[in-house]
């Protein structure tokens, strides 16, 4: 057995990181990639969910998530890249594969694969590439099934906290949603990452204001 | 122009810390002093520095000038000066002269910048809220507390000075009683800081000469944190950060 791991929402400011893992047979690879997966950036959300429904309904899968607190809490202690390494571990931990195919979270395959290592109990093959998510279709099913994972969280939290956009800092609607947020109760809602840049810039008033 | 000091360690020390929050400063040389007034690039910290005109041993001006300059650059050539430090400008040129009059005669000039900074001004809050003490007792309190946390809360409450932080389930509280501080004007004020910043500014506790923090607070205001020795004043505001408790 193979599988192939891959995160979603590693960069935004509000949500949850998610990483997921999906696992199968070697002769079932061309089923896999005959359903037309491929990086879930390149999809539509419909496509998405569509293949997600496939993918989770005949391949065996595990999500692993991480809150916007508890990214703040392990970050006070780890890199991301070590935070991810661990949650990729535990993903393949969970599912026990022969081999498992990573799309790697840091600049270095090298260290992304000695971080995951570290974690893990047991000795499965890692293959950690850049752009895995684009070569390996079980790699490119393992990030449909983690980005669909997130948009739902995402719009979870949107019934919760109201319309914040895609949570991403390059989105006008998120900056817009934590600034008036947080002028109006002098802190973040429990969905946002804290140590992120964007909220420690707002948290953080100009002195241009007291001159 | 043509400045002259001895003192070099102490302008050293004092643009070190300068140069910590801005990297281009100007440099406003007058006939009662020297000045320097900057906002760091993030727009979040003031500094405001003063060097009278008594702390050189030999200040000759014709006009005042305004001298924008990289501060790295300066710093580290103030590192090499030995003994004798000169100041002047080369005639007819934008380019600040620096020499060294030790044994071996040194030259370094360096460029003068375009300057973009139109003039600031400094917050004219009326503080309630002062406390004198040693800038020693300030940089262990700020080097204590940021072990803990990105941030600080600095209250005065009763009679004592605290500085606290927290992350997670760690917590941090230094107290420093009344009796312990030179002078103390109470009302109890609370304000939380970037610690970031502070430990930055605290570094001016290193030099000799400014061996007293004064500080200033409010409620959700603004810090002012003044450093004063002879002939020579450091003033850093620094705004608060918003934090509900």
């Amino acid at each position: 057995m193979i599988c192939g791991v891959d995160e979603a929402g590693r960069g935004p400011v509000i949500g949850p990181l998610v990483v997921a893992g999906v696992m199968a047979c070697e002769d079932e690879i061309d089923a896999l990639s005959k359903l037309g997966v491929k990086d879930s950036k390149m999809l539509s959300p419909a496509r998405r969910e569509a293949l997600y429904k496939e993918i989770t309904k005949r391949f065996k899968s595990h999500v692993v998530y991480l809150r916007a607190c508890d990214l703040d809490r392990l970050m006070a202690a780890k890199s991301l890249n070590e935070i991810e390494a661990e949650c990729y571990a535990t993903v393949i931990e969970t599912l026990r594969p022969k081999t498992s195919f990573v799309d790697a979270a840091d600049v270095s395959c090298r260290n992304f694969e000695l971080m995951i290592l570290k974690y893990l109990e047991s000795r499965p093959k890692l293959v950690v590439e850049h752009k895995a998510d684009e070569r390996y279709p079980v790699v490119s099913a393992a990030s449909i099934v983690a980005k669909v994972e997130r948009d739902r969280e995402i719009q979870r939290l949107h019934k919760i906290h109201g319309n914040f956009g895609s949570g991403y800092s390059s989105d006008a609607r998120t900056q817009e949603y934590l600034k008036q947020f947080f002028q109006e109760n002098g802190s973040f809602p429990s969905c946002v990452r804290r140590r992120w840049k964007t909220a420690i810039r707002i948290a953080q008033p100009k002195i241009d204001e007291y001159l | 122009m043509q400045l002259k000091s001895t003192q070099i360690e102490q302008l050293t020390k004092v643009f070190e810390t300068i140069v910590n929050l801005v990297d281009e400063v100007t440099l406003k040389v007058e006939p009662e002093g020297i000045s320097i007034r900057a906002m760091d690039p993030a727009h979040v910290a003031l500094v405001d520095f003063e060097m009278k005109k008594e702390a050189f041993d030999e200040y000759k001006l014709e006009e005042p000038v305004e001298l924008t300059v990289d501060l790295k650059t300066v710093v580290n050539v103030l590192k090499r000066v030995e003994q004798e430090l000169v100041i002047k400008l080369k005639e007819g040129e934008n380019v600040l002269v620096i020499l060294s009059e030790g044994a071996v005669k040194k030259r370094f000039n360096i460029p003068l910048i375009e300057s973009a900074e139109e003039s600031l001004k400094i917050p004219g809050i009326e503080f309630e809220t002062v406390v004198e003490l040693d800038s020693s007792l300030f940089k262990n309190a700020i080097a204590d507390t940021s072990i803990i946390g990105d941030y600080a809360t600095v209250k005065v409450e009763g009679d004592a000075l605290f500085f606290s932080s927290k992350s997670d389930e760690n917590v941090v509280e230094i107290r420093i009683d009344k009796e312990n501080c030179i002078s103390f004007k109470k009302n109890d004020a609370k304000s939380h800081f970037s610690l970031e910043y502070l430990k930055d500014m605290a570094k001016v506790a290193d030099i000799k000469t400014l061996n007293k923090a004064k500080l200033s607070l409010g409620n959700d205001l603004p810090l002012r944190l003044e450093f004063e020795g002879d002939y020579t004043r450091l003033l850093f505001f620094l705004a608060p950060r918003v934090e509900a408790d």
